[in-house]
């Protein structure tokens, strides 16, 4: 790279950036780029062949995994007639994880906020405890919570119900929600919420009007990684619901697909790409939001 | 050189809890003089914000509910002895000493290192890189960041089905592909058991958490790097900076908070991971995969012995809980004393 | 012929599909309103409904069936029914949840070999329904199955699953060699077979079909793991460690090394795919290969009729194999508890069992005497062995009764990782017969004092 030559205090020529030298940096760019998308998608891309072959194929060692000789759907189809895939799973995976993240977000900005611009007593150790509520795994966590969702129960109807998971999801949710959000409120100047204040808005107010579209890309990131951390929960799902109708996407597809020692590869496959196509959907349309949000908070 | 000093001072005052941007290029040489941003020092005046507490409520609630009483819970499961369900009384810390001197638990502390701290180096190493790479791929963005977000995206319990079949010994592909895809086959290496040798099952298990968690590093190191504004670069440029010096000078230091705290949340989920062995190996050949979560969960969950599960799943609380203390405080610090 | 109808691919039936359309028809109308407000009835006044919770079975037939009983009897009985499922290997976690929370189901498949036995405090005494039904149906092929710690009944022996051996009669009479009677004729048949790239396949793993397998094997050199009394650990003998030597010596001739890796369907697969020669399995490997149609490599026959089965080989101590038996209880804390037995009791009774029996096409064997020899069992003459195996057949904790402590060994994988180690070379026969006997006697030792 022709960057060699520094002299202090001189300012060096641009000569480094020729046209030539522009194209050799993106083709690198993109060249280096493409392993880390064959990495990415490999197993995908795996899943998807395999959705579509028959189940001979599949069974047959000989022949190529990386290809499907024969195309068939009758995966899917097995998955649409057989399973309450599509008409209750991927319904009730969609009711939870918006709920869940929607309200983990709405608490979470409140405290985000909170550790990030206010004084108060506890604020470090709230801190603190945000981080520390991660150290307790779910598959120990579960045991104790069963207990505060049948006494729970006793109120409202929620055990073998997604409302169930609603009310737990936050749990993990809140404390990522919180550490990710209180970065981006950092970020804010503090100055354009001092003219608010003395403009009379609350505090609420001006977390509401001011703060939050500045940190709106943190926002839509953290509902992001919020829906997709849910989408993808299985230990609490399967404690709480046996109920078949109400059950989520990953329990249920266990649950139907895997009997004893018989698995259903080609409808595990196609639940897969099924399954991770809402996501993707999602996270494609929400991206550009995304990235520009982020890159036009960084030329203020 | 001036512009490199001009560079840090401004990243000295990013630091501080809040970012001033001023137009002139002198204020933010003063800036830097004092030890906390103006704004603070105004606020500080008013007192405490009490209004505080009423935003921070809801959480507590939902937390003191749902994760410290269980916790408390499984610490008393931890202390006390007793199958599920039934009565418990106290024994104080014999789970622990009686696990200590389970072959297999000692087994399951050095995987568990093993697979972390090899998961977590690869995550960052990688993760910077394909963040800077993202960052420098100005053409098809839509494709390449999507398309790298893809393995956190799609549900793990699925996506890690996908990657036993991969691994499987009688279809695994990549043995075939070893087998019969040219140039491969002239090499002539014979069909791996993945999943059936001890080390090398410890080393699909976190590999497959690597490929799982490298878009999460990715992205999260990306939004950092973007917030990086580009006057800095280019201040360095006009004074001859390469870009190993751009990087080494510039970047590091600013992407450190970012890096820390990336790094610290996925070094817990991972020391907590339960799915991917579960489902390749569940813990096997010969224990030489079970982590504290699953090992926790056969002890636990499927023995009945919960007193013993939860004293496997929260033997490493006190050392997280130091770490997460300590690594909390240095950021703290790097933000309060800026340069 | 065969026993079911139309199998398409053993797996949905033309039942469940009829039941699938009106249910996602019925859901699909209602709407998402409609979802919202019928989960959320009034908490005081839920109808009385019975909850029966078990695992997905294999043939997906026989939980059918079971529905249509627990429908039949709600109508009856008047009260609202319900039948969950959930995956095999996830029932204890479920299970475990129920007992913390002391609520739940009623009625409970108890799926491992001895939920009877640990969860005993919180099961339904059952003593005197089974007796009835062992009474009515001919006496029950095994006494210590069900049984909780105390001896009494927790739950009832519903049925259990056997391993006879599933071999490849065309490669068999390629080496010109006859079905396999003893371990040594499957370890020279094994050897034989291997150099032609069809290796045995036995798991030495982490999974249920090694555990079983390989209490089979120490059995039938004389070995056990514990004595009669279920409390005394006695794997440590001159017989276990000759019980070792030879699966040392199996894996060495016989086997190739990625049976150290395999999970309960890696067996299926090796022998549907065409690469094992024999394997220790019940009959799902059989039928799945027939549903599936799978072929023999490079050839257009079907591979299931070269498939058959063959008593599980004899030992110098004799024949023993292990079976996996299930049965069904109900939860102490169950507000229903007496309806439910009166289910249990509708359920086995001889005409409603044997419905049952014969949906699961011979894959459940019965614990009754009377239909040790059901026609069920002679629909394919690759089910005969159904009615003999039983002699030979043992619940895990053998020759004890399925214990807790028995159960716990059984879950940490002791003997496989065991028997592993062995075979690899990390140990000897008798360090590692030493090793297991050690790890045994700190779980009896626990269990004992907790």
């Amino acid at each position: 790279m022709a960057s060699s030559t520094v002299a202090v205090g001189v300012p060096v020529q641009v000569k480094t950036k020729t046209p030539t030298w522009r194209i050799r940096q993106s083709v690198v760019t993109y060249v280096s780029l493409i392993p880390y998308v064959a990495f990415a998608l490999f197993p995908l891309y795996i899943t998807l062949v395999t959705s579509v072959k028959t189940k001979q194929e599949i069974n047959n060692p000989n022949l190529s995994p990386f290809w499907a000789l024969g195309l068939t759907t009758e995966n899917y189809k097995y998955l649409a007639q057989y399973t309450h895939f599509f008409d209750h799973w991927m319904i009730n995976t969609l009711l939870v994880s918006v709920l869940a993240t929607g309200i983990s977000v709405v608490i979470g900005i409140l405290a985000a906020y909170a550790l990030a611009r206010l004084r108060f007593r506890g604020v470090e150790a709230f801190g603190v405890a945000v981080f520390v509520t991660y150290l307790v795994p779910t598959s120990l966590l579960f045991l104790p919570l069963i207990n505060v969702i049948n006494f729970l129960d006793k109120f409202l109807h929620i055990r073998d119900t997604y409302w169930s998971l609603v009310i737990t999801y936050p749990t993990f949710l809140i404390p990522f929600v919180t550490w990710l959000l209180m970065g981006y409120f950092r970020t804010v100047p503090v100055e354009v919420e001092e003219c608010a204040y003395l403009d009379g808005c609350g505090r609420l107010r001006t977390l509401l009007t001011i703060v939050l579209p500045m940190a709106l890309p943190g926002v839509i990131c953290a509902i992001l990684f919020g829906f997709t951390l849910c989408w993808n929960e299985f230990l609490y799902s399967l404690v709480f619901i046996q109920d078949e109708l109400h059950k989520t996407l990953s329990v249920g597809v266990v649950t139907e697909l895997i009997r004893g020692d018989i698995y259903f590869w080609g409808a595990l496959m196609a639940a897969c790409i099924m399954g991770s196509l809402p996501i993707i959907v999602l996270y494609a349309f929400f991206m550009d939001y995304y990235v520009s949000g982020l890159t036009a908070g960084a030329i203020k | 050189m001036a512009a490199l000093r001009n560079a840090q001072a401004y990243i000295g005052s990013i630091k501080g809890y809040g970012m001033a941007i001023s137009e002139a290029p002198n204020s933010i040489l003063l800036d830097v003089s004092t030890a906390e941003p103006i704004g603070r020092r105004w606020r500080r005046a008013l007192g405490p914000d009490l209004d505080g507490y009423g935003f921070v409520l809801p959480a507590v609630i939902i937390m003191t509910a749902l994760i410290v009483y269980p916790f408390f819970l499984a610490l008393w499961f931890s202390l006390s002895d007793g199958m599920i369900g039934e009565t418990r009384h106290w024994i104080g810390l014999k789970n622990f000493a009686y696990i200590l001197q389970d072959h297999i638990f000692l087994q399951t502390i050095r995987n568990t290192i093993i697979f972390a701290v090899s998961s977590v180096i690869l995550k960052s190493v990688f993760g910077l890189a394909l963040a800077l790479l993202l960052q420098r791929a100005t053409r098809w963005k839509r494709f390449f960041r999507g398309s790298v977000l893809i393995p956190f995206v799609a549900p793990t319990a699925l996506t890690t089905l996908g990657w036993w079949l991969i691994f499987d010994p009688t279809y695994s592909h990549i043995n075939w592909a070893l087998k019969h895809i040219w140039p491969l086959n002239l090499l002539g290496l014979g069909p791996y058991q993945w999943l059936g040798q001890e080390y090398l099952a410890l080393a699909v298990c976190a590999f497959v958490n690597f490929w799982r968690g490298l878009p999460f590093f990715a992205v999260t190191i990306f939004a950092g790097l973007v917030a990086i504004p580009a006057q800095i670069y280019e201040a360095a440029e006009t004074d001859g900076a390469s870009a190993w010096r751009k990087f080494w000078h510039i970047t590091l230091p600013l992407l450190r908070p970012v890096l820390a705290v990336v790094t610290l949340f996925s070094t817990i989920f991972t020391l907590g991971d339960f799915n991917i062995v579960y489902v390749l190996t569940r813990g096997g050949p010969m224990n030489s995969t079970h982590l504290f979560a699953t090992y926790s969960f056969t002890e636990g969950i499927l023995n009945h012995d919960i007193g013993l599960g939860a004293a496997i799943a929260l033997f490493l609380f006190p050392l997280l809980f130091v770490i997460v203390i300590l690594q909390l405080r240095m950021v703290r610090k790097e933000t309060s004393y800026g340069l | 012929m065969e026993a079911s109808s139309s199998p398409k691919d053993g797996l949905g039936e033309t039942a469940l599909s009829r039941r699938t359309f009106l249910r996602s028809s019925l859901a699909a109308s209602a709407g998402l309103t409609g979802i919202l407000l019928t989960n959320t009835p009034p908490a005081f006044a839920q109808e009385r409904e019975l909850k029966l919770l078990t695992f997905a079975h294999f043939v997906p037939a026989s939980d059918d069936e079971l529905r249509r009983q627990l429908e039949e009897f709600g109508k009856q009985a008047g009260v609202k029914v319900r039948m969950d499922q959930v995956a095999h290997l996830q029932l204890p976690a479920v299970l475990a949840s129920e007992v913390q929370g002391q609520k739940g189901h009623d009625i409970i498949g108890l799926s491992r070999f001895a939920m009877p036995n640990l969860y005993a405090k919180q099961l339904v005494k059952l003593d005197d329904l089974v007796e009835k039904i062992s009474r009515e149906a001919g006496g029950l092929v095994n006494k210590e199955v069900g049984k909780g710690s105390d001896g009494q009944y927790r739950g009832i022996p519903w049925f259990y699953v056997s391993f006879p051996i599933a071999v490849r009669t065309d490669l068999l009479a390629e080496i010109g060699e006859e079905l396999p009677d003893t371990w040594e004729d499957v370890r020279r048949i094994g050897q034989k077979l291997k150099k032609t790239g069809h290796p045995l396949g036995i798991a030495y793993s982490h999974c249920e079909d090694s555990n079983h397998t390989l209490r089979g094997i120490i059995w039938s050199f004389g070995g056990k793991e514990v004595a009669k009394d279920g409390k005394t650990v006695a794997i440590n003998s001159k017989e276990t460690v000759e019980a070792y030597k030879f699966m040392k010596a199996l894996y060495e001739d016989a086997m190739d090394a990625d049976i150290m890796a395999w999970d309960d369907r890696n067996n299926n697969v090796c022998l549907n795919s065409g690469k094992c020669s024999m394997i220790f399995n019940p009959i799902s490997a059989y039928i799945s290969a027939r549903n599936d149609k799978a072929l023999i490599p490079g050839t257009e026959k079907p591979i299931h009729l070269v498939i058959n089965h063959v008593l599980p080989p004899k030992g110098p101590a004799g024949r023993h194999m292990s079976a996996s038996p299930t049965s069904v209880g109900i939860w102490e804390f169950s507000p229903m508890k007496d309806l439910a037995k009166e289910f249990l009791a509708y359920h086995f009774k001889k005409e409603n069992y044997e419905k049952h029996l014969m949906a699961s096409e011979g894959y459940n064997q019965s614990f009754l005497g009377d239909f040790t020899f059901h026609p069920v069992y002679a629909t394919s003459l690759k089910y005969y062995f159904h009615p003999y195996i039983a002699s030979f057949s043992h619940a895990p904790g053998w020759p004890g009764s399925p214990t807790a402590a028995a159960e716990v060994v059984w879950d940490k994988f002791i003997i496989p990782d065991t028997v592993a180690a062995c075979a690899t070379g990390k140990q000897t026969a008798e360090q590692a017969v030493q090793a297991a006997e050690q790890e045994m006697k700190r779980v009896y030792q626990r269990l004992a004092e907790g």
